[in-house]
């Protein structure tokens, strides 16, 4: 006796296929999410017309993972990075503080010589706001992106 | 108005298409109080150090396209990838209004894409975004549009 299920070959296919679009989907959401973040931590830094060291240091790069849903990394590659997001007190600098890039000294950059008063800052906090601004997003993004797998 | 696309420099060929057709099509618009807002800037990467510089507003860019490939049949091979355009304002109606008519470009021009190999074009997905810098206000819109592009594969291998 032989059974046969008609469509059987569709769902087959349907259930191998389906892990796969979820990888895939859930990669292109998590990179879109990273992405957004980017975006939004750049528009909010402030950034100096000579350098804009800090703004062009903000990199997204692949991490290594074990699954195979791709995940991204958010690397914010300068030593100002720290202080301009969390803030620092008031403090003196000299115009021979080298900047510690191509751009010479404090001096060259902010044109002026002896030293300058930086006044304190609280934080710019410009990671910590871009990533809030697309959390609130994130959960549809990712609803929307299994759903689209699920339909394929 | 279309580019062919060609193996070789597929991701620039795809870009150039969505460029050209967007800079032809989304110019200005008119906003409450009968002002008329024209894109001063079409770009590729956002104009970093005109960022606090008013006049450089508004600002459209189309980002380069993220493609993957995989084999559609013994011949030929299915290239999915996705495009972002980011409009930049100082208004939010601005900002909205532009948005629409980057979307209704790309929709109405769907064929003319099609001609040359981009087929099955979706709005992906869209956000928005608003940060106040000193004085001026930057109001972001941007869409990511879904497409694919079929080609016929290198053979032998």
């Amino acid at each position: 006796m032989r059974l046969t299920i008609s469509g059987i070959d569709k769902v087959n296919k349907y259930l191998i296929n389906l892990p796969k679009n979820l990888d895939k989907n859930l990669s292109q959401t998590n990179q879109g999410f990273m992405s957004s973040v980017k975006k939004s931590a750049r528009l909010r830094l402030a950034r100096h017309k000579v350098t804009g060291e800090l703004s062009a240091s903000i990199k997204l790069l692949p991490t290594k993972t074990k699954g195979k849903t791709k995940q991204f990394r958010l690397v914010v590659d300068s030593p100002y990075a720290l202080p301009v997001e969390e803030g620092y007190k008031g403090h003196w600098v000299s115009a021979l503080t080298p900047t510690r890039n191509s751009a010479g000294t404090i001096g060259d950059v902010y044109n002026f010589s002896g030293f300058m008063w930086i006044k304190p800052s609280s934080g710019l906090h410009f990671l910590r706001n871009a990533i809030e601004k697309n959390l609130s997003t994130f959960s549809q993004k990712l609803d929307k992106s299994v759903g689209r797998a699920i339909k394929k | 108005m279309t580019n062919t696309i060609s193996q070789a420099t597929i991701l620039s060929d795809i870009w150039k298409n969505f460029f050209n057709r967007l800079k032809t099509d989304v110019t200005s618009v008119t906003i409450t109080g009968s002002t008329t807002v024209t894109i001063q800037t079409y770009t590729s990467n956002f104009p970093d150090k005109a960022i606090d510089d008013k006049t450089a507003y508004p600002i459209l860019i189309v980002d380069t396209p993220k493609i993957s490939t995989s084999p559609l049949t013994a011949s030929k091979s299915i290239t999915e990838g996705t495009i972002m355009v980011d409009i930049y304002t100082n208004q939010r109606e601005s900002a909205e209004k532009f948005l629409s008519l980057i979307i209704d470009s790309i929709e109405t021009y769907k064929g003319d894409l099609s001609a040359v190999g981009i087929r099955d074009i979706e709005i992906a997905d869209n956000d928005n975004d608003m940060v106040e810098r000193g004085e001026i206000k930057i109001h972001n819109m941007s869409v990511t549009f879904s497409f694919k592009y079929y080609y016929s594969k290198t053979s032998g291998f």
